[in-house]
């Protein structure tokens, strides 16, 4: 066992036990505990908890790893991931707060107050996040098997195993604090080598890097079509879509709403997170730059995808040992091990929390039992798809996550927070036809052809945002508009609710 | 303390069955459903000015709203779309700024600034329009003081 493999076992496993104890039984966290702190977390504090669960394997590898695989077109993923908080923030932060709903589904309820179109919420947000922890355990298998030398198995497995643990003894929430620590420690983990790695660059003569221009060319690796400008043009769109619009659609994300204290909170707390995720997602993408000068050329980019047999989404795991030698390197790379961990365990949790309650809720009566039932199968089925299914780039196996959300759900939140004639029935088809449609294009697009970058009118398949949104939007007015149903007879009760500020107590003589 | 009452002895009656307890069953009412937490939002439906007035204010409010929001985000949306047109499509993305192509600083760096201050912008107005509209009913906001609260009052820092 190398230096570096012990290092790198040693912070995963510290991670684990840091995890297991914040939010194991041991740590005292009843109801009371939990709706008590809700009312005085600030801002900031909330804001931390929403950008720990939010960044996941695909913030933390991926985004650096499509940078150096494909060049500018992964530099629209983080501006993405922000862009969509800042939807979140026009359209949601608010009249979600004031809703009180504390899932999707609840939130269909209170709008349409239809057994049916909950039922298919339920579905569709279990199918989102399911699909959306698949990436995590995959993130979890590459950084053990590339760093620490372990069988594929392992990471995966051992994710599991503390999501469970968590979930199964802590019940139903994690505790907020224990989300907030986990954006600092993903924050340092990139952070310390970031500056560690610029100022060892920095020292050009010292290393041997390829020629500098290489850097800026466009695709390196898989890409065949660098000079296609237009295809990559409308590749990154629709990825911008997608994740400006699939962020409305995250179920973890959305229960982080409800323990701020009003509306206006929720607005302060949504551009304290903006601010938190530019100042993350600065270091991914600087690394990714670093990343492309030091394997500049295309025989080295796929020398890297050759030697661990895996994709680009290790670059950052292997940038310190090709900047630095010995303890250094040995050092670093078990602190970005380690964060990648962070951010694997911090978001499957939430997904699993948030699956297993929507699940126990609608098939298991809500019982105990069935929560405990419910993050069996949170956590089991991704395990068996994601050990079935062949590996996707991080960044793009989420970026399908959000397409599906953005299709499915977007429309139906947006337009039933800000308007009035939204049918139930426009809402089902809408969801409908944007969870299938955006479905069965991915998946056709993927079994015709290979990985989420392709060129020409399979790209339109396989990142299918651009037309997905706009028809499930389309449908979904279009139903509502001229089909049989008519609103929800208490719409101008729920409206008012919405849109209603909270006013101050004390003058109302309560 | 043994009971001498068999009456009391909660032993001697016939006990009620066990029920299992569930989670809700049925649909919720719409009371049901807008029951909230604080009911803030409740009392200010009722309180203030006569219902007419309140539907008014609170149409008036969420146009506002919207108006803001949707101008700001389609406008983003718009601006990222047509700025990234103009770096692909012409020559602009090949000129360089401290020798990073704009192809690359622009998408890496540019966007994240702007995004910064659209949200610093709209929470401003977004609270100016609530409080118009709470002036409109003569009814005074859970301001922005109470949210500022808990960092600003140290002898709340324990729950217990």
């Amino acid at each position: 066992m190398t230096g570096e493999q012990i290092a790198v076992l040693a912070a995963v496993a510290l991670v684990c036990a840091v995890t297991l104890l914040l939010g194991g039984p041991g740590f005292s966290r009843s109801t009371g505990d939990f709706f008590v702190a809700s009312r005085r977390v600030p801002p900031w504090m909330n804001a931390s908890a929403i950008a720990g669960e939010f960044l996941s394997a695909a913030s933390f590898l991926g985004v650096a790893g499509l940078i150096l695989a494909h060049g500018t077109y992964g530099l629209w993923f983080p501006v993405g991931y922000t862009a969509g908080f800042l939807i979140v923030l026009l359209f949601m932060a608010a009249p979600l707060r004031r809703s009180g709903a504390y899932t999707i589904p609840d939130f269909v309820v209170l709008r349409f107050r239809s057994a049916m179109m909950r039922r298919m919420t339920v579905l569709v947000v279990v199918a989102a996040g399911w699909l959306y922890i698949v990436p995590q355990l995959h993130g979890a298998s590459i950084a053990l098997s590339a760093t620490g030398g372990a069988p594929g198995w392992v990471g995966p497995l051992l994710v599991a195993l503390v999501v469970l643990f968590v979930v199964l003894t802590g019940g139903m929430r994690s505790v907020t604090l224990a989300q907030a620590v986990q954006y600092w420690v993903k924050l340092t983990a990139l952070l310390v080598p970031t500056v560690f790695i610029l100022l060892q660059v920095g020292f050009w003569e010292r290393l041997e890097l390829p020629e500098f221009h290489g850097t800026w060319s466009a695709g390196l690796a898989t890409l065949s079509g660098s000079g296609d400008q237009l295809g990559d043009f409308s590749r990154s769109l629709s990825v911008l879509v997608a994740l400006m619009m699939g962020t409305l659609g995250l179920p973890h994300v959305l229960v982080r709403f409800y323990t701020n204290p009003d509306g206006a909170a929720a607005r302060r707390t949504t551009t304290f997170l903006l601010g938190l995720l530019v100042l993350f997602y600065l270091l991914p993408v600087l690394l990714g730059v670093i990343a492309r000068m030091v394997w500049g050329t295309t025989t080295a980019a796929s020398e890297l995808a050759g030697t661990g047999g895996l994709s680009h989404d290790t670059a950052i795991l292997r940038l310190p040992a090709a900047v630095f030698d010995g303890l250094a390197s040995d050092l670093l790379t078990a602190l970005i091990a380690g964060g990648a961990f962070a951010a694997f365990l911090s978001t499957t949790s939430g997904l699993v929390v948030s699956v297993s309650g929507v699940l126990s809720q609608e098939f298991f009566s809500g019982t105990v039992r069935g929560f405990r039932l419910g993050a069996l199968l949170a956590i089991a089925v991704p395990l068996v798809v994601g050990s079935a299914t062949s590996e996707l780039a991080l960044a793009g196996a989420v970026a399908m996550v959000f397409t599906f959300t953005a299709s499915a759900l977007a429309p139906v939140m947006l337009l039933g927070v800000w308007w009035r004639g939204l049918t139930a029935q426009g809402a089902f088809w809408g969801m409908a036809l944007g969870a299938v449609s955006s479905l069965a294009a991915q998946v056709l697009g993927l079994s015709l052809g290979e990985g989420p970058v392709q060129d020409g009118p399979l790209q339109l398949l396989v990142s299918p945002a651009l037309w997905c949104v706009p028809l499930a939007f389309a449908v979904t007015v279009l139903v509502s508009r001229f089909g049989a149903g008519q609103p929800p007879s208490h719409t101008e009760a729920v409206m008012a609710r919405l849109h209603t500020p909270e006013i101050a107590a004390a003058r109302q003589n309560l | 303390m043994s009971d001498a009452d068999p009456a009391a002895d909660p032993a001697a009656q016939p006990s009620p069955p066990r029920t299992s307890v569930r989670g809700p069953q049925a649909e919720p009412t719409v009371r049901e459903a807008l029951l909230s937490r604080s009911q803030a939002a409740d009392h200010a439906r009722t309180a203030g000015a006569d219902s007419d007035q309140r539907d008014q204010a609170v149409r008036g409010l969420m146009r506002a709203q919207l108006r803001l929001a949707l101008i700001l985000g389609v406008g983003f949306f718009c601006a990222v779309v047509l700025i990234s047109l103009l770096l692909v499509t012409t020559g602009f993305g090949a000129l360089t700024l401290w020798g990073v192509p704009l192809a690359w600083a622009v998408p890496g760096l540019g966007f994240f600034p702007v995004l910064l201050v659209l949200a610093g912008y709209f929470r401003r107005h977004s609270e100016a329009n609530e409080q118009r509209w709470a002036e409109v009913l003569g009814l005074s906001l859970q301001s922005s003081d109470s949210t500022a609260t808990p960092t600003a009052r140290p002898g709340s820092g324990a729950p217990r």
